[in-house]
């Protein structure tokens, strides 16, 4: 009886420990993906507040239109209220987009050629999208 | 305008709530709020819906993602059906009449509403169910913990092309409105693929913001976006969503499922009745 317990205990530790590494491998992942939506939305809105903080301290009316790309640099590096306020607006359109190309360079890495795949075409879109904007 | 910052704020904050329990992006409320009730111009609040729409899926995916509830290759398929769709809807809402839009808005938000309330599978009958072979190529299938009923749930993935075809329509309608698509993309997820609906919802949270990023961008470089209105939904939407995740991990499905239903019946009669008031899209 012993005999025979014994492979099927360390045929099913084997498919145990195979779960386990997926599981790990899917929470890497996971925690990635999130590490960049959470770091992309907590500086966007910083960036917000600490714009409506500083218009606030100066006692300047607070912006009503974003800044244009532009003229963006010359004003972060004063800073002006508008321009740390359309700096969050970005940060947030472009956090997903951040996502995406971290999914898609870690699925890459991992051998998992068709998702980096489909993850460069979803990002693909969203380029255009940002393009056809422009346009 | 601090009146109407301070109700958009609130508004906002309702619509957090509600878009981290039921997946879908707040817009879907916000819009209609600050067209009709606050009387904004439709361009300004979809961009600053579509902004509350990113802000949504990132406040609310990334605790759904470290929950182990949200499936990051089914968004990441799903993502190339929804940001094609949203591109597309993007170029046709330029010369189609708004009264069509709004009506059918209405219609597919009243359908899906329908659809919500008569499925009654839950999670624990979607468990260990077989997947075609696509599904299996691509490891779209998924696991997580469900604390309302302390079990460890696995789930496959079914109709992946079909999801993908929802995806597509979920993006138009976030292109041609500035909606996230939640409300398409949750019951496509639940119907059709066979997800239960707590990954359905967490999936699609993340999804929405990949979603509402390829329409804001137009938004954006075309002038429309207010960032004192974003900034106010932006900072409501956030802290609604963060109540919202508690409740969503505490909620029954079936609650969650029915409130969704619900919400879309009211989103389909509002919707509706811009339809026939000629459209507010100018």
């Amino acid at each position: 009886m012993k005999e025979t317990a014994e492979p099927l205990r360390v045929a099913l530790d084997r498919v145990e420990a195979l779960r386990q590494s997926v599981t790990a491998a899917q929470a890497s992942l996971k925690q990635l993906y999130s590490l960049i939506l959470a770091a992309g939305f907590a500086v966007a809105l910083s960036s917000m507040v600490l714009g409506i903080a500083i218009a606030a301290a100066e006692g300047t009316p607070l912006p009503r239109e974003v800044v244009g790309l532009g003229d963006l640099g010359s004003q972060l590096s004063i800073p002006t209220p508008g321009a740390l306020i359309t700096l969050g607006v970005l940060v947030l359109v472009v956090t997903p987009a951040a996502a995406l190309v971290g999914s898609a360079v870690w699925l890459a890495r991992s051998g998992e050629w068709w998702a980096a795949l489909l993850a460069g075409i979803a990002l693909a879109n969203v380029a255009l999208g940002a393009v056809l904007g422009h346009v | 305008m601090i009146e109407t910052l301070v109700l958009l704020g609130v508004a906002a904050f309702a619509a957090g709530a509600a878009g981290a329990v039921l997946g879908v992006g707040g817009s879907v409320l916000l819009i209609p709020f600050m067209s009709i009730g606050l009387g904004l111009d439709m361009k300004t609040a979809i961009a600053t819906g579509l902004l509350s729409v990113i802000g949504t899926s990132a406040g609310a995916a990334a605790p759904y993602l470290r929950q182990g509830l949200a499936n990051v290759r089914l968004g990441v398929l799903l993502a190339v059906g929804t940001s094609s769709g949203a591109l597309a809807g993007a170029l046709v809402a330029v010369d189609l009449d708004s009264r069509y839009l709004f009506a059918t808005f209405a219609a597919a938000t009243l359908g899906v509403g329908a659809y919500m309330a008569r499925a009654g599978e839950t999670a624990r009958e979607r468990a260990w169910r077989p997947a075609p072979a696509p599904s299996g190529r691509l490891r779209l299938d998924g696991q997580y913990f469900d604390p309302e009923d302390a079990a460890f749930y696995r789930y496959t993935v079914a109709r992946p092309g079909t999801g993908v075809l929802a995806g597509v329509g979920a993006g138009a309608l976030s292109g041609l409105l500035g909606v996230g698509g939640g409300f398409v993309m949750v019951p496509a997820m639940t119907g059709v693929m066979r997800v239960p609906l707590k990954p359905a919802v967490a999936t699609s949270s993340m999804l929405l913001g990949i979603t509402g990023a390829a329409s804001a961008a137009v938004y954006l470089a075309g002038g429309f976006v207010d960032p004192l209105l974003a900034m106010a939904a932006l900072l409501g939407v956030s802290g609604g969503t963060r109540v919202g995740i508690r409740f969503m991990r505490r909620t029954p499905e079936r609650t969650v499922r029915l409130a969704f239903a619900a919400l879309l019946v009211v989103v389909a009669v509002l919707m509706g009745a811009q339809a026939f008031a000629g459209g507010a899209v100018p």
